[in-house]
């Protein structure tokens, strides 16, 4: 088990944590961003900065991506850490000012404005729709061009046909910059062009999953396992719990 | 043609010296993309038709690039009997005379630049006539290293390449030295990373080799993408052997099975020579299984660069090579440990490929009596810009940057006088004339805020505006960012805006102290090297030429005179002859007057191109 100083205080570490990880267990507040606990490191909104004093090529560093070597020394809070992370939230303050989330991130680092132009997007940037569409196997979404141009996009910006419509995105995004909308019929995913049908369930008839999950969820789940008829969670458990009355 | 051992490359390399020492004249014309946009492919055409209609029995080939760039289109004679004999700016016109010379068993004088030896030919046998090349001012104090074969050799010739002593390295390191020993040698020899950083290039190899993997990788770096270098494309282009032969002895010591050529898609010549360098190698049975009969096997594969600046950065790269989006990921973990497909996987320069086979070959001990302490050898750097003579030099690191600008370059052309050099491309910083004598090294350069970088050195003279220069740089890497975190995308965007507003006279608020703090920001937070760096030409330049922004920002006035909204032209009627000169040259016809009369200017037409200048005689433009 490494051990690593933060701010001073030594702290045990468990084998793969995150200095991000670490600080959390043990209560440190370090601000994040495009981190998701589901997600994996990825180190690109860049407010987790972390000063490393020993143990590490010396400077700054995402928490978010930096391993609890043994005889790491950091720290979360020092003049460098908080001027860094303060010309991040300026620029992220910049590039959407009308995020709440960007707001307040920023409001707890003290930056209320910025002198720098304002960009006015929603989106930060910061990939966790791209990583969650990636990790749930469908990669539907990717980023797109470079520099300042860079975007999330389908394919050639053409309605998808890998989007499934699971809207993953949307709950993993911290700026609330994907847009859904859902019918009783379908979801479309305004982002991303996308529509997808409502299936509705055998028995209760309420919509509960799209076209395209259904065929997803036919591709992963081992045959033999299938549920039987395309039934909601809920009537599901109903039937499963009367077979299991039957048979007992 | 099989090298199977040490006895039959020595065979070959015997055999092949009649190549560079021919019974018949030998005439070599530099066709590297430098040279063939200079009309090298016009030369050797003309000379290939010339000896053929005045009979001259000879062999025209096309060789690498000697690196003199002002003096291109570059040609080499070799006489039986006699030296090199190199010549410059040849033209085609030239041809009929230079044959008809030949033809008589006689040098031709004009455009004579100097002679060389050969390297694999025995001394005794050879006479020369003309001063030696190693005298002209150009390649004075240049130590040719790595740069050896260039312009040399065919490069499309294993032979010629062994004949001059190629593959004869790698033969000594597999049949005589162990990995380790291998690995031992390169440390010795302190030889480092040529890409940039400096990276001690023994120690790489031996995190590589100790970390355990289920395949071990080597990669080439020839994604060179610094605006202004050059080095790594003449290498490739002029020898490609020397490159695939630093690789197989690289491949040996870490215990690589394969290894990667990422070669960036701009280098078309590069990836066709490369390519062909590699077949010719394997049908030699120098790569695939048993290589010299050591029982060691690698094989290698070109792969294209997929047209971004960020590929050259090591990790942005390795997922290019996977087929993904170039974008660097956070180290640790190094490539040493996670790296290609996961797997340990070592990244080197071109340069630093072709150091090796000179490493083994020469011996740790010999390469490190060249360069300083801490910065051992040769370096190539790409002298570029206002400077009078251009071209690519290798001199030993440590060579202070007067040495380089003001002898080999020859200060400042047309008459120019030097202001400053711009070291490491966009990622370097600038270093103002009062600091040439330091020396070229990697240290020295990172305590004036800039870095060796690659190599790139573009010569600054009192023509050139320093805000235009950091404004031209930083709209660069805003160009090439990723985009993938903050202070990058949003920083270098920022900083770039505020640069056009001071270029462009709406700079009044702009506060100087602020963009040095953004820029230090921006160094300071981002995630990989471009970020990290890309503030420098900003930084140094503020550091040494704070004055002209100051001017810009404060006064309105352009000191250097670059900045078209800042500046003003004029034709003064005392000077001008009306020579016509500028009303010709004018794109938009904003010249007009008589001949023999002083011309007038129409200040609404007028672009600020300052054409008009560059063609006047008689001073009689004046740009405020």
């Amino acid at each position: 088990m490494p051990e690593i100083m933060i701010n001073g205080q030594p702290l045990v570490a468990s084998a793969g944590q995150t200095v991000l990880e670490v600080a959390r267990q043990y209560g440190l507040w370090i601000p994040t961003l495009c981190h998701h606990q589901g997600l994996g490191p990825y180190g690109a909104c860049r407010l987790c900065l972390v000063e490393i004093k020993a143990g590490f090529r010396l400077g700054l560093a995402s928490s978010c991506t930096l391993p609890a070597m043994e005889d790491l020394v950091v720290e979360t809070d020092s003049l460098i850490v908080k001027n860094a992370r303060k010309l991040v939230a300026e620029l992220l303050l910049a590039r959407a000012p009308e995020s709440r989330e960007v707001r307040a991130i920023a409001r707890s680092l003290g930056v209320d404005k910025t002198d720098i132009r304002p960009r006015n997007e929603l989106c930060v940037l910061c990939g966790r729709c791209v990583r969650a569409c990636k990790a749930l196997g469908v990669h539907a979404i990717s980023f797109a061009r470079r520099g300042v141009r860079r975007c999330v996009a389908v394919p050639f910006d053409k309605p998808s046909e890998q989007c499934m419509a699971c809207q993953a995105c949307v709950v993993v995004c911290p700026t609330g910059a994907i847009q859904a909308t859902i019918t009783p019929h379908e979801v479309e995913m305004v982002t991303w062009r996308t529509h997808q049908v409502l299936q509705r369930c055998a028995i209760c008839q309420k919509p509960f999953v799209t076209s395209g999950q259904q065929r997803q969820v036919d591709k992963i789940v081992e045959a033999g396992h299938q549920p039987r008829g395309a039934l909601c969670p809920r009537c599901r458990r109903q039937e499963t719990a009367q077979d299991m009355a039957v048979s007992s | 043609m099989k090298i199977r051992d040490e006895e039959s490359l020595h065979g070959l390399a015997e055999a092949a010296r009649k190549l560079l020492t021919p019974a018949v004249p030998r005439i070599a014309v530099g066709m590297s993309s430098c040279g063939l946009a200079a009309g090298a492919q016009h030369v050797m055409e003309a000379l290939e038709r010339e000896s053929k209609s005045q009979g001259l029995e000879c062999r025209v080939v096309g060789v690498g690039c000697l690196g003199f760039c002002s003096a291109e289109p570059l040609v080499e004679i070799i006489l039986p009997g006699k030296f090199r004999t190199i010549y410059g700016n040849v033209q085609d016109a030239y041809s009929a005379e230079m044959i008809a010379h030949i033809r008589e068993g006689r040098l031709p004088r004009e455009n004579l630049l100097g002679c060389l030896e050969i390297p694999c030919a025995e001394s005794s046998n050879v006479t020369h006539e003309a001063p030696s090349l190693l005298d002209h001012p150009f390649y004075k104090g240049q130590v040719r290293l790595v740069t050896r074969n260039l312009g040399l050799i065919d490069p499309g010739s294993i032979e010629e390449y062994v004949a001059c002593g190629g593959y004869r390295a790698a033969a000594k390191a597999l049949a005589h030295m162990s990995p380790e020993q291998v690995i031992e040698e390169v440390k010795r020899s302190g030889l480092r990373g040529r890409g940039g950083a400096g990276f001690p290039t023994g120690i790489k190899w031996e995190m590589t080799r100790s970390n355990a993997g289920s395949a071990k990788y080597i990669i080439m770096n020839g994604d060179e993408g610094d605006p202004g270098a050059y080095m790594d494309r003449s290498l490739m282009e002029g020898d490609p052997h020397a490159v695939i032969e630093g690789m197989i002895i690289g491949g040996y010591a870490i215990g690589a099975q394969t290894g990667i050529l990422y070669v960036r898609a701009e280098y078309p010549l590069a990836q066709k020579r490369l390519q062909a360098a590699i077949d010719q190698a394997r049908n030699a049975l120098l790569l695939g299984k048993d290589i010299l009969g050591s029982g060691f096997d690698f094989d290698m594969h070109l792969v294209s660069g997929a047209g971004a600046f960020i590929s050259g950065e090591e990790t942005a790269l390795m997922r290019s090579v996977e087929g993904r989006i170039a974008e660097p990921d956070p180290r640790p973990p190094y490539p040493a440990e996670v790296g290609l497909y996961g797997q340990p996987t070592c990244i080197n320069n071109v340069e630093t490929w072709a150091n090796v086979p000179v490493v083994i070959d020469r011996g740790a001990q010999w390469y490190a009596s060249l360069g300083t302490e801490k910065s051992k050898g040769t370096k190539l750097f790409c002298l570029v810009g206002d400077a009078a003579r251009t071209g690519l030099v290798e001199v030993p690191l440590g060579t202070t940057l007067a040495a380089i600008v003001h002898g080999i370059g020859g200060g400042g052309g047309s008459g120019l006088a030097v202001k400053a050099l711009q070291t490491g491309g966009p990622s370097g910083g600038c270093i103002p004339v009062e600091a040439f004598d330091l020396p070229a090294d990697y240290e020295t350069l990172q305590k004036m805020g800039s870095i060796m970088g690659s190599g790139g050195l573009v010569v600054m003279s009192e023509r050139t505006c320093m805000v235009d220069m950091a404004r031209y740089f930083l709209k660069f890497t805003r160009e090439e960012s990723c985009g993938k975190c903050t202070p990058c995308r949003e920083g270098i965007d920022y900083l770039s805006d505020v640069l056009d507003k001071i270029a462009c006279g709406d700079g009044a608020d702009v506060s100087i102290d602020r963009l040095e703090q953004i820029s230090g920001g921006i160094a300071a937070a981002s995630l990989c090297g471009l970020g990290q760096t890309a503030p420098n030409p900003l930084l140094t330049s503020l550091r040494h030429f704070r004055a002209e922004y100051e001017a810009h920002i404060k006064e309105g006035r352009c000191p250097a005179g670059v900045c078209s909204a800042l500046i003003h032209i004029s034709i003064d009627e005392q000077a001008c002859t009306g020579c016509n000169a500028c009303v010709e040259v004018c794109p938009v016809s904003a010249i007009s007057g008589e001949k023999k009369e002083p011309h007038n200017l129409n200040q609404s037409v007028c672009i600020k191109c300052k054409a008009c200048q560059d063609v006047c005689k008689f001073d009689a433009i004046h740009v405020e």
